[in-house]
């Protein structure tokens, strides 16, 4: 599938602290790996990237430390925190649920109602 | 969510701001950056690569808005960028800024100065260990037990020795539990000698628990324990710490100093702490003793009502106060139960009612105030003031929303650029309110100034009106409860009278504010309306106010002219307590008869006499009474009280009938008494009085029987009241047994002060170790005696005159505001032939309506408002007829002045310039 997907609302969140809960990465780097992950299929707007990772900070799910990158730039690097796992943990099993909800009803023929 | 995490990005926010925007701008910079070098490594050109990199990341300021909205810190920036934005514009009107902190800081001050006296007397807990496990006893009933006797203030507090003796042994559910009487009615109820010299003090009386249970430590020496109250032990005395100051310069050394309390040697054992003033707000007594009953020491310096009983064995002799502290976990209902389990079975010892639900019963009363004896006599009238000054604030809040009313109109334009540049209603009335709550807590601050200095004055005026006059003590300092007060209203009012102006100012018509057009004001009828309607409110409330000072004012008046039916001038009082140093019965009325001769010989003196209850002092004693050979059954308590002879003859009150108290009654000679006319009304009205017999109570036994042998003009002598309950005379020479303390009071030719030292030397002659307690003119007692009176009328009058400038500000601010508002319309009327004096009329109509109307319903709310002071003013009826035209008549002037200023200006608008402005 050559063609992106636009984000579902609501899910950067997961996606960051999915990325993040890998290894610390920093805003940049994230948008990588999901990238990477994702294998280009999804398309994230760069900008939108920073208030997801200053607000999922604000919540104390993701800390931040100032380290440098591998460009050899100072780069802040983000890892999930204590809360932040418990969080993604939640997350991945309601995004699940739901999937398979929506899958089922998408399923569903004209015989089984 | 986690609030530890937002707080700290929060704090990090507000603190370091520069740090974090500094930060965000590193952080972004560096993903740009990063993008590019990823580019350039695909073989784009570094400038082209920077150029997209920096296209693909988008806006990078809205970029950095909504991270700082996502780490929730917008609404602490915009406050604070609303703060800095109010202080800018509230410098740049500085006129506007001073008349309205000045306004709020006489609301706001005045209000924190009376709720700094409430929180001294109502709200201030005992500086003792946990105070909210104290308990204060207290019984409770519907008929007074036939064989109780009553000693002392309260009655619903007062309890006997054996009754605290019973409860002393309930220790399921009290830690600990003391009793304490004072030594006397007065705060000069002991005479310490120290060093033989003698001086009086304040004396509390006060069992073995007292120190312990309160949880105080002494500062120097030990306190009482339970092993002073053996009467065999060593006489023990501790001294308060203003005392030891006072009386002994903070003497290191004072543990072990022998002195004598009436007589009696006792050991100072201890000082108290610093802050420690008692069991009871307000007073604070010099000394300490255990408990004891001697003739020359003992409750109230007042013998067991009881024939050879001690204050140890006198069952019924109702005179000492009892607080109890509960154990830990244990709730006041359980202590409650098992301490009247305890009551009833000791009043059901001597006392069966025919109505079970007759019998008293115990309950508990929260203690950690103590015993309430100021808070009971303040309590009402504190909370008048504090309805008084808070008309005041609201005064004060009308006027300043009047004042940001009229600052709206010429801040149209800037608030209707601020909408037309896309600024939502709810953020501008956010600023409109921070500004106003800006004003109110500079308000506050000012205000705080003038409440310490007004604290300070309203102390000052309370220290004499204690009962008895003794003075009260109290503490009102500033402390948090005070400061949080302050705060809170000002608050409170800055919202008040800035949400309404920033409502109105935010719902503006941008089309016609935009115009720029200085005379024609956006702000249309409904907003004037508003103006309008507030200052009927101010008018109404100044009314009320006005009304309360007047009617004070004349209370006082009436006090004052009244002279309470005795002759004032040229008299002197003061008190002699012999008991102290050992007289009693028949030596004791051979020693004033003495006196009394002693000192009517003096040159100078026209008169003297005594009575055993101090004048103007609410201190007497009160019973029903039984006639003889009448059916009416009285339901008024008559006051009673035992005289000197020429009492009548010296305090200038009129007999009207039979004679006076002479020299001739004596314990000897059958008991006789002088009842007043009121006494006359209520038992005897239409009969002979003299002649007649009545006994006091319900014991009709010989010994309690007097014939009444004279009627006396009604004389206010106890207490200035506006109930006058009827009053019997005794001859004190009649009842030796019960002679103790006396008040003489002594009439002089001249000046009193001639003969104050003759007076000194004839006391002296008679005992040289008696001291005069309290010698000063009757004049000056009758002016401590109404310190309440004068306080409640100088301070409604300065609240209703403070009221009426502002309310009266408001409306001239009201009506010169239509005046500018009208300016086009009045030129159009002088163009078409009106005349300045219709117009003058015109205006000043508008505005004296208003002022009428808020006179109107001032009416109404104050006869609701007076009732609630009724029993507190004297002479006058609350809806008095002639207060309220004077008031009326006043604030109708006064609106009417204010009027005619701006409408002279009206008058004078040249319909030429007014039309030009088009």
């Amino acid at each position: 599938m050559d063609h992106q997907l636009e984000l579902l609302q609501g899910t950067l969140d997961m996606l960051i602290l999915k990325a993040v809960s890998l290894g610390p990465r920093h805003g940049y780097g994230i948008l990588l790996r999901i990238q990477e992950i994702s294998k280009d299929r999804l398309e994230i707007q760069q900008g939108s990237l920073y208030p997801a990772l200053y607000r999922l900070e604000h919540q104390g799910w993701i800390a931040s430390e100032w380290g440098e990158s591998e460009n050899k730039r100072k780069a802040k690097y983000y890892r999930l925190s204590a809360a932040g796992k418990r969080r993604l943990q939640a997350e991945t099993e309601k995004w699940n649920r739901m999937a398979s909800v929506i899958a089922g009803i998408l399923r569903t023929t004209p015989e089984k109602v | 969510m986690n609030l530890r995490s937002r707080l700290r990005s929060w704090t990090r926010t507000v603190l370091r701001r520069s740090r974090v925007e500094s930060d965000m701008d590193t952080e972004l910079r560096s993903h740009i950056e990063t993008y590019a070098d990823d580019l350039v490594r695909t073989g784009i050109p570094r400038e082209e690569a920077l150029r997209r990199a920096r296209a693909e990341f988008g806006g990078i300021e809205r970029v950095k808005e909504e991270c700082r909205e996502s780490r929730g810190v917008s609404f602490v920036e915009s406050a604070m960028q609303d703060l800095r934005f109010a202080f800018r514009m509230l410098r740049k009107s500085p006129g506007f800024t001073a008349v309205a902190v000045l306004t709020l800081a006489l609301g706001i001050g005045a209000n924190t100065a009376i709720f700094s006296l409430i929180n001294a007397v109502l709200l201030q807990d005992l500086p003792v260990k946990n105070p909210q496990q104290l308990v204060l006893f207290q019984w409770d009933g519907d008929t007074w037990p036939p064989m109780f006797n009553m000693t002392g203030w309260w009655s619903s507090y007062a309890f006997s020795y054996p009754a605290f003796d019973a409860f002393r042994g309930e220790k399921t559910t009290l830690s600990g539990v003391f009793a304490f009487v004072p030594l006397g009615s007065t705060d000069q109820n002991t005479t310490v000698g120290i060093n033989g010299e003698p001086a009086t003090a304040d004396g509390m009386m006060v069992t073995g628990e007292y120190f312990s249970t309160l949880g105080v430590t002494s500062l120097l020496g030990r306190t009482l324990t339970e092993a002073d109250e053996n009467p065999a032990a060593p006489r023990a005395v501790v001294i308060s710490y203003a005392y030891w100051s006072r009386r002994f310069a903070q003497d290191p050394a004072i543990i072990g100093k022998p002195v004598t309390l009436n007589g009696i040697p006792f050991t100072i054992v201890g000082v108290a702490p610093r802050d420690f003033y008692g069991a009871s707000v307000g007073t604070e007594p010099d000394l300490w003793v255990p408990f004891d009953d001697k003739p020359n020491m003992r409750p109230w310096s007042q013998s067991s009502p009881d024939d050879n009983k001690s204050v140890f064995t006198s069952r019924n002799w109702l005179c000492l106060n009892i607080i109890g502290r509960l154990k830990s976990g244990v709730t006041t209902a359980q202590a409650q139960s098992a301490l009247d389990t305890i009551f009833r079975h000791f009043v059901a010892a001597e006392w069966h009612p025919a109505n079970p639900n007759d019998a008293p019963r115990l309950t508990l009363a929260p203690g950690s105030n103590g015993l309430p004896v100021l808070q009971q006599r303040f309590e009402q009238p504190l909370y008048i003031l504090m309805v008084a000054v808070g008309l005041v604030l609201l005064i004060a809040c009308a006027n300043v929303a009047t004042l940001l009313l009229a600052r709206a109109t010429s801040r149209a334009k800037e608030v209707s650029v601020r909408l037309a540049v896309g600024a939502s209603r709810s953020r501008l009335i956010r600023q409109l309110l921070t500004e106003s709550v800006l004003l109110s807590a500079l308000g506050g601050l000012v205000g705080l100034a003038f409440a310490n200095w007004g604290t300070k004055a309203l102390l000052a005026l309370l220290s004499h009106g204690g009962d008895n006059n003794s003075k009260i003590i109290l503490d009102a300092s500033v402390d948090w409860k005070v400061l949080l007060f302050m705060f809170g209203i000002a608050t409170l009012t800055g919202i008040l009278f800035g949400l309404a102006p920033a409502l109105r100012t935010s719902k503006m018509d941008l089309s016609s504010a935009i115009k720029d057009n200085a005379t024609s004001l956006p702000l249309g009828r409904e907003k004037y309306r508003f103006g309008q309607s507030l200052i009927v409110v101010q008018v109404a409330a100044s009314f009320v106010l006005m009304i309360g000072a007047g009617l004070f004012a004349r209370t006082l008046v009436n006090y004052e002219k009244s002279s309470f039916g005795f002759d004032q001038r040229n008299l002197l009082a003061f008190a002699l307590d012999p008991t102290r140093d050992g007289y009693n019965g028949p030596r004791l009325v051979t020693f004033y008869s003495q006196l009394l001769d002693r000192i009517q010989a003096l040159p100078g003196v026209t008169g003297a006499s005594m009575i055993a209850d101090e004048p103007l002092s609410g201190w007497s004693g009160y019973s029903r009474i039984t006639m003889e050979g009448s059916q009416k059954k009285s339901t008024e308590e008559t006051g009673w009280t035992t005289i000197g002879p020429d009492f009548f003859g010296t305090m200038r009150i009129p007999i009207v009938m039979g004679r006076g108290i002479t020299l001739s009654d004596t314990a000897d000679s059958p008991k006789v008494a002088v009842v007043d006319e009121t006494f006359v009304k209520a038992y005897l009205r239409g009969e002979n009085p003299i002649g007649r017999r009545f006994s006091i109570g319900s014991n009709s036994s010989a010994d309690n029987s007097y014939e009444i042998v004279g009627v006396s003009r009604h004389a206010e002598l106890i207490r200035p009241n506006a109930t006058h309950p009827p009053r019997a005379y005794m001859a004190y020479a009649q009842d030796p047994k019960s002679v103790n303390q006396m008040f003489f009071e002594v009439r002089s030719q001249g000046p009193p002060a001639t003969i104050i030292s003759e007076l000194r030397d004839a006391v002296h002659q008679a005992d040289a170790s008696l001291p005069l307690i309290g010698l000063k003119t009757q004049a000056e007692e009758t002016s401590e005696a109404l310190t309440l009176q004068r306080l409640f009328a100088r301070l409604t009058t300065v609240f209703g005159l403070l009221a009426l400038a502002l309310a009266m500000i408001g409306l001239y601010g009201t009506v010169a505001y239509s005046v500018t508002r009208k300016t086009h319309e009045i030129g159009i009327r002088m163009a078409l032939g009106a005349k300045p004096a219709a117009v003058l009329g015109m205006v000043i109509r508008q505005g004296t309506t208003l002022a009428l109307i808020g006179v109107a319903i001032g009416v109404l709310a104050a006869l609701g408002a007076t009732r609630l002071i009724a029993s507190m003013i004297y002479g006058v009826t609350s809806y008095d007829p002639l207060t309220f035209v004077v008031v009326a008549a006043i604030l109708s002037v006064v609106a009417l002045a204010a009027c005619y200023i701006p409408a002279r200006r009206a008058m004078k608008v040249d319909p030429i310039v007014a039309l030009r402005y088009e």
